[in-house]
């Protein structure tokens, strides 16, 4: 079952890293609207739970909305969580 | 006038006739023309947008405002002259729709000279006296001191009962306060009279004065069928090539004996009625003009010199009222003077139409935000505390410095002592962030404003809890 939920998380950083790799390529300084940014933040979500302690940045829970992070900015983070699994 | 409200209402810059009543209303979102409580809209109804109009409704309108001028002509063909003038000096005046370029909404009506001139053309004329006209806006063609006030003005007579009907139902849907304004002289369509009438209506809270609302869908800063453009265009191209008359006047007379002239000139105004459209209350600068004004804003030099303070106040006025559209109405940007210090401030409304802007109005009472815009090098006590005292509790306590830097450390722990102190807040927005606030208008992927909100919860995290 644990095995199950890691594949799930793995398989979607995997694609929004993918995704926000184009986007990052194109545009790296654009903001990342609301809509992209509250399903990243689920996929990072459920990926702390999966990870534990393991995760990248003890202080990173989450992108907050009101930061404005950019395309690049959420590449970064998907790719460093991308590494911890 | 209630005091509170009068108090409320002297610190409110250019107030309008929601803020008087705490209503929240956004320009954009309604169907009519927001009015000022001190001054005029400074644009005009074109009939024509009525007449182009693919809504039945405004084509009937139309139609009833000819009818209604016609029968004035009618009025002195039978010999009833004296009647004919009485009406139309009674239609050349509407204070209540507060359009037009004065300061005090309040207009004077023509004289008798000018009604006889104009009921004098159903006489002179023969088109007209057969048929009468087509348009209003023919009479500016004809009768010298008839422009796009007159015009605006005479419509809105003939069609007040609309008017009147489409204010009712605005207000309660606003939920405006109206009250019984006695003797208001209405337009009955059918015994081509105006009569006097008691009817519910918004009030002007300084004078007492009823208020009309006017659907923002029918105004123009000039009419379609214009004065001016006749005088410009085509008569030097059409009728005039140059041996002509150069006088306004002579030209008037000559359109009199020559109608077919303006016929002409109105028949191509019909066929072009595509290009014909009502003008905003506000215009957006585009995003091409947004990126050239934040360009020349960084390339500015810092200071007076040039005037280049002048230069920044400009575009980031133009800049900011147009990022912040439509989710901030933009007042005025205006100046005041303090130790001999000229200062210049961007005053917007506060319409809390978003919940950033709510919970500013609820946690600082800011029912107008205030940017004030500093061309410096770098921001000092000076500047901040001439901000500070600016920020009262009528005003609200939060305001937003525009400059070029990032203030040094010391200024920076000197605005979170104020709020500390007297939970004020002052952020301050600097060119790095006008460039993204420009690059966000740009990319639409999030609003300009979220980069005052970026600042606001940066700031409010540095504050002591």
């Amino acid at each position: 079952m644990k095995k199950d939920k890691t594949e799930q998380v793995l398989g979607l950083i995997r694609t929004l890293k993918f995704e926000f790799h184009e986007l990052s390529s194109k545009k790296p300084n654009d903001q990342v609207n609301t809509f992209k940014l509250k399903y990243v933040n689920q996929a990072i979500k459920a990926a702390n739970e999966v990870l534990k302690e393991n995760k990248p940045y003890n202080e990173f829970e989450e992108f907050k909305e009101e930061d404005l992070p950019t395309n690049s900015d959420v590449l970064m983070i998907l790719s460093l969580y991308l590494n911890a699994f | 006038m209630d005091t509170n409200k009068q108090i409320e209402m002297d610190t409110i810059v250019r107030p309008r006739l929601n803020d008087y009543h705490g209503i929240l209303l956004l320009q954009d979102k309604v169907d009519y023309a927001i009015p000022f409580i001190n001054e005029d809209i400074p644009l005009f109804v074109d009939p024509f947008l009525l007449w182009k109009s693919p809504s039945q409704m405004d084509n009937g309108i139309h139609n009833t405002i000819l009818d209604s001028f016609n029968y004035i002509g009618h009025l002195a063909q039978k010999g009833e002259k004296e009647e004919a003038i009485r009406q139309l000096i009674m239609a050349s005046e509407c204070d209540a729709v507060g359009l037009g370029s004065s300061k005090t909404r309040k207009g004077r009506r023509i004289g008798e000279s000018t009604a006889n001139e104009i009921v004098s053309l159903f006489g002179i004329i023969p088109q007209l006296k057969s048929s009468g006209f087509t348009h209003l806006e023919e009479i500016q063609l004809l009768v010298d001191k008839i422009a796009k006030d007159r015009i605006s003005d005479i419509a809105c007579n003939f069609m007040s009962s609309f008017l009147i009907d489409y204010t009712q139902q605005n207000c309660i849907d606003a939920g405006i306060p109206m009250e019984m304004v006695k003797n208001i002289s209405v337009y009955d369509v059918k015994s081509h009279s105006f009569k006097e009438e008691d009817v519910e209506l918004p009030v002007n809270p300084n004078t007492h004065e009823p208020i009309w609302l006017v659907p923002k869908r029918w105004l123009r800063f000039s009419p379609w069928i214009s004065q001016d453009e006749y005088f410009s265009n085509y008569y030097p191209e059409k009728v005039d090539r140059g041996d002509f008359f150069k006088d306004r006047i002579k030209v008037l007379m000559y359109n009199r004996a020559n109608f077919d002239l303006v016929k002409g000139y109105i028949e191509e105004r019909e066929r072009t009625f595509k290009d014909c459209k009502n003008d905003p209350l506000f215009m957006q600068i585009p995003i091409t003009s947004a990126k050239r004004k934040i360009g020349g804003i960084k390339a500015l030099p810092t200071g007076k010199i040039d005037n280049a303070d002048k230069k920044y106040e400009e575009a980031v006025v133009q800049l900011m009222a147009s990022l912040l559209y439509p989710h901030l109405d933009f007042a005025q940007a205006q100046s005041r003077t303090e130790s001999g210090t000229q200062i210049r401030d961007l005053i917007f409304y506060n319409n809390q139409s978003l919940p950033f802007f709510k919970d500013i109005f609820d946690t600082y009472g800011s029912r107008q935000i205030v940017f004030e815009l500093k061309n410096v090098d770098s921001l000092d006590r000076n500047n901040v505390n001439q901000l500070n005292r600016y920020l009262n509790e009528n005003l609200g306590k939060f305001g937003i410095f525009v400059t070029r830097h990032q203030p040094s450390k010391a200024i920076q722990k000197h605005l979170i002592d104020i709020w500390s102190g007297q939970r004020k807040c002052i952020l301050v927005l600097d060119d790095n962030d006008l460039q993204m606030m420009v690059d966000i208008f740009e990319n639409k992927q999030r609003l300009p404003y979220e980069v005052i909100r970026k600042k606001y919860s940066e700031f409010i995290q540095r504050c002591p809890s």
